[in-house]
């Protein structure tokens, strides 16, 4: 699929967006010492999410980009409720699921799946692949072996395997690494969830059955109408299958949009740095090195203002002032940067 | 089950282990079949035919495999139906022990948190209270029988299979396919049983021969000085009545018969266990 | 043309299982000082084994079988951990993979590095120091750092750390095994701007070992391609990205995306044979789109193409119309169900 069957999100004021993130943030309290709980200081927080605003369209694949330490993992964990948010609220199909229990999650769970990113872990060494696939509709009170079974042939189908009985029989460790990552995939989609989140699932694969399991997404999407929220640090990758992308650095986001429109032409400095960073194979071109000094500061203590300015080459006295908002600087395009930059990122 | 058929590959190629396996065999028969087994009852006072005499304290022959004991009672009867208790007792405790001991690892593991903190708290206690002088004064209060005796093992042993389970099930806990059970929707007591429960079970299955060694040497010991149930023949019993009766020195038979019995019992199960260690490696268990 | 650093004559290695694995099938090649040479490959491949065995890192099941291992006219096959001592570290360092996980947590860097200078030269304590300094700059890390246990640096700092522990005694050949694979992208372009500058100043060889291409693209000159034990194809880098010759190399380039040029990624559908044994002709000829009978039948050997470019195919003659059909997906459809 090349860029141009993107598929570009237009605003669209009357299509309501099939999941929204509202001000999310996940803080964990990082244990006090003994003297500040007698004194009752404040404990410090590792700020993992740190007030993020995202919302993700039916039929969309929406990127989540960053390093490690950015919080995109935690939110893709928050997301299918397997971490509870600290404060904000996650709209799904109107309805706020953060705080959901009991029997009502279990009831929203069959809309938002999961796959990761470590084929070898990810699937029960002691389960069947038939068993793997068919436990997301045992435990949601689909218990007719015959019906289970059909839906099962056609979840592995899906994912691109030959449901024999050879493979339903098999354990994980008579199968190959792309194969497992399919099961894995087979298995989320199993009850038709409306969205997936997939954290890094391609990472651990060799490169070329990569794209194998790229096109199955993509397929998925077409077919199932499925949303996917696509975490991953290679950009390669998420320019190559996804429509929108957003950028996160220390728990926020700093910049989204369009996939082409922020890779190639990105206006954070941040962003442009990551860009920057990937290896070009082409032995040709010489890339600009990103202009990024220093590490990253820990989540506990993070600067006042712009969260990136401390590293940022263009940063003025005004950054460290006020943490900027994101600003819709082109339509569907909203960076966090009162300095954005306005040239194209490669001139060749 | 394939674990199971793993089981008995891991004891099949250790030739410690299949020795420990026959032994045990041949004790669990010698349990079982004791009365055709034993050539005399364990507390019949024997007359000698020949000499018309009690036959006290005559060492080991041909008549009498393992000697007699003070009241002409022949050793190797009394080893024989002694080795009911002793694998009544290691086989009951261990299984009480590893059944409490996984339930509190897969529990503290899974939960962590206050669960978990307050499982271990316990687990410390256990570990901190010794087993003798608690099985000695438990056995005070309440009457000495085996079943009490069971009881002390249960209580306190099954600290060890507790925490090394606990901390299994801590990294397992955070697999991605215990997190993907999850976002699936299953309850936490089917991701503690169904999901991690199997995955566990090499190491449910080493404990189970450690418990029966600990359960033997526990009761040998305890009736060795005089708290066992004397109701009944057991391997201890008969070194604390050999003891008591002051003939250690001379019937030196008296003492090896039953030493050697609990000592082969036990060797066996640990080399049985050991065979089985590498179960617990995760990478060998393809 | 001077002797070479480092020769392998058709060295094979097998690790014994249940059935013995041929990892490494008959590799030769030599490298010279100055060399940078990238090591290509995926999973399985035996880029690691081949590293492995030059050091006699070898696990226990892990054997040479078959050929030579020659440093600096020395015959090192199968050498074992005391034999190697001279060697290791002071002539040919290694950097394995998450090399950062390497370093020992509870005592100082410092100490690290006087410990690994002193072990393998006798020079003082104080010698040692300053040494470790110097590496420190090398580097580019403050040498106060040195003070610091592996915990308080970061995954980049670390892994400099053990790049400099790697120079710490001036090695004539680097073998670095993915090491940046575990870091992030940015923290990446500072490591192997790093080596770059490094290998440029000190002019030690190095093998560099990677499954991403547009690290060694940017890395190294020279290139290795291996798949299922052998050297597929090899020579100048340069040439090689630019027109692949070895259809497993064109399958490589495929499926690999570049963020400025976005093209159609198209995977190489199978996997990489059973090495135990290894399957008789052609290795690649399973999941090869230009298959022919003899390629089963007969084993390729690598064959000059052009000056600096060696592949392993029969058909390197037709390369460039191969090229065509490779960027086409319809050749490399055989199904799409595993």
């Amino acid at each position: 699929m090349d860029q141009n069957n993107r598929n570009v999100n237009t605003t669209n004021p009357s299509e309501t967006p099939l999941l929204e993130l509202r001000d999310l943030r996940k803080w964990y309290v990082v244990s006090q010492g003994y003297f500040s709980q007698i004194f009752r200081t404040e404990g410090q927080n590792v700020k993992a999410v740190d007030g993020v605003d995202l919302h993700i369209m039916k039929g969309e694949i929406l990127g989540l980009v960053g390093e490690s330490g950015s919080g995109k993992s935690t939110l893709g964990e928050l997301v299918v409720r397997l971490q509870d948010p600290t404060e904000g609220s996650i709209i799904f199909e109107g309805t706020d699921i953060a705080t959901l229990k009991g029997k009502d999650l279990i009831k929203f769970r069959r809309h938002v799946q999961v796959i990761f990113q470590d084929p070898y872990a990810t699937l029960n060494p002691r389960f069947t692949v038939y068993r793997t696939v068919a436990e997301p509709l045992i435990v949601n009170g689909f218990r007719d072996k015959e019906e289970n079974m059909d839906r099962v042939v056609l979840a592995l189908t899906r994912a691109g395997l030959k449901p024999d009985e050879t493979l339903l029989e098999a354990f994980p460790h008579q199968i190959s690494g792309g194969q497992r990552q399919r099961v894995s995939v087979a298995r989320a989609i199993v009850l038709e969830p409306d969205l997936v989140v997939a954290d890094e699932p391609v990472s651990m694969l060799d490169v070329s059955i990569r794209s194998g399991i790229l096109h199955l997404l993509e397929g998925l999407r077409e077919s199932l109408g499925l949303s996917i929220i696509f975490i991953s640090h290679d950009l390669s990758t998420v320019q190559y299958l996804c429509d929108r992308v957003a950028i996160m650095y220390l728990g926020k986001v700093m910049e989204i949009g369009p996939t082409n429109a922020v890779i190639g032409h990105a206006h954070h400095p941040y962003a442009r740095a990551l860009m920057n960073a990937v290896p070009v194979i082409d032995p040709d071109i010489k890339r600009d090195r990103p202009e990024v000094e220093g590490e990253p500061p820990s989540s506990i203590e993070l600067p006042p203002g712009c969260r990136f300015a401390p590293r940022c080459p263009f940063m003025t006295e005004e950054c460290n002032v006020v943490e900027p908002g994101l600003e819709e600087l082109k339509p569907n395009h909203l960076v966090r940067c009162i300095h954005p930059r306005m040239d194209p990122l490669w001139t060749d | 089950m394939d674990l199971i058929k793993t089981i008995f590959r891991a004891i099949l190629s250790d030739r410690l282990a299949i020795f420990g396996l026959v032994v045990i065999i041949l004790f669990i028969f010698a349990a079982i079949f004791a009365p055709y087994v034993a050539p005399y009852e364990p507390r019949e006072i024997i007359k000698d035919t020949d000499t018309g005499l009690v036959a006290k304290y005559k060492p080991p022959s041909l008549k009498y495999w393992f000697g007699t004991d003070n009241l002409a009672r022949d050793i190797f009867s009394q080893v024989v139906f002694g080795s009911r208790i002793a694998l009544v007792v290691g086989f009951l405790s261990a299984i009480l022990v590893v059944f409490v001991g996984t339930n509190v690892g897969l529990v503290a593991g899974y939960y962590g948190g206050r669960t978990d903190n307050f499982l271990m708290r316990i687990v410390d206690i256990a570990y901190a209270i010794p087993f003798i002088p608690f099985a000695v004064l438990l056995v005070a209060l309440l009457q000495p029988s085996i079943k009490n005796l069971i009881l002390v093992m249960a209580l306190l042993m099954w600290r060890a299979p507790a925490r090394v389970i606990r901390s299994q099930v801590l990294s397992l806990s955070q697999r991605p396919f215990v997190k993907s059970a999850r976002v699936a929707g299953a309850s936490n007591m089917r991701i503690i049983y169904q999901h991690i429960g199997p995955n566990i079970l090499p190491f449910v299955f080493l404990y189970i021969p450690i418990s029966v060694g600990w359960a033997i040497i526990a009761e040998a010991s305890v009736s060795f000085l005089g708290f066992g149930d004397p109701r009944v023949i057991s391997w201890g019993g008969m070194l604390q009545i050999a003891f008591a009766s002051g003939a250690m020195r001379i019937a030196w038979w008296w003492t090896l018969a039953p030493g050697l019995a609990i000592v082969l019992v036990v060797i066996s199960v640990y080399f049985i266990g050991r065979a089985l260690e590498p179960l617990a490696n995760p990478q060998l268990l393809k | 043309m001077s002797k070479p650093l480092l020769e392998f004559s058709d060295v094979k290695v097998e690790y014994q299982s249940a059935s013995p694995v041929e990892a490494v099938g008959g590799v030769s090649f030599t490298l010279q000082l100055g060399d940078n040479v990238g090591l290509v490959g995926e999973s399985g491949c035996g880029k690691t084994t081949v590293a492995k065995s030059i050091l006699g890192l070898l696990p226990s099941n892990g054997n040479v079988t078959a050929g030579r291992i020659i440093w600096d006219g020395e015959d090192i096959t199968g050498y074992t951990g005391d034999e190697l001592t001279d060697i290791r570290w002071k002539d040919i360092a290694f950097i394995p993979q998450s090399a950062m996980n390497s370093l020992d947590p509870v005592y100082k860097i410092r100490d690290q590095i006087v410990e690994a200078i002193r072990a393998h030269e006798k020079v003082s304590k104080d010698e040692a120091r300053s040494r470790a300094v110097d590496l420190c700059k090398l580097v580019g890390i403050e040498p106060k750092r040195l003070n610091d246990y592996p915990h308080q640096l970061s995954g980049g700092m670390k892994q400099r750390m053990v790049i400099a522990m790697a120079l710490a005694l001036n090695p004539r050949l680097i073998i670095a095994d993915e090491p940046t694979t575990a870091l992030d992208v940015i923290v990446q372009d500072r490591i192997l701007h790093q080596i770059i500058e490094l290998q440029g100043d000190l002019q030690f060889a190095m093998i560099y070992i990677s499954h991403d291409i547009a690290v060694i693209s940017e890395t190294c000159q020279l290139i290795k391609v291996m798949y299922a034990g052998k050297i597929v194809e090899h020579g100048n880098i340069k040439k090689i990205l630019k027109e692949p010759t070895h259809p497993y190399t064109m399958g490589l380039k495929n499926a690999f995306p570049d963020i400025r040029n976005p093209h159609a990624l198209i995977s190489i559908p199978g996997h990489p044979p059973n090495l135990n044994p290894p399957p008789t002709g052609c290795r690649f000829a399973p999941r090869c789109p230009f298959v022919a009978d003899i390629c089963s039948k007969e084993e390729p050997v690598l064959v000059e193409v052009t000056p600096e470019q060696y592949a392993a195919c029969h058909f390197t003659d037709q390369a460039p119309e191969l090229r065509v059909n490779a960027a086409k997906a319809e050749a490399w459809q055989k199904s799409h169900i595993e």
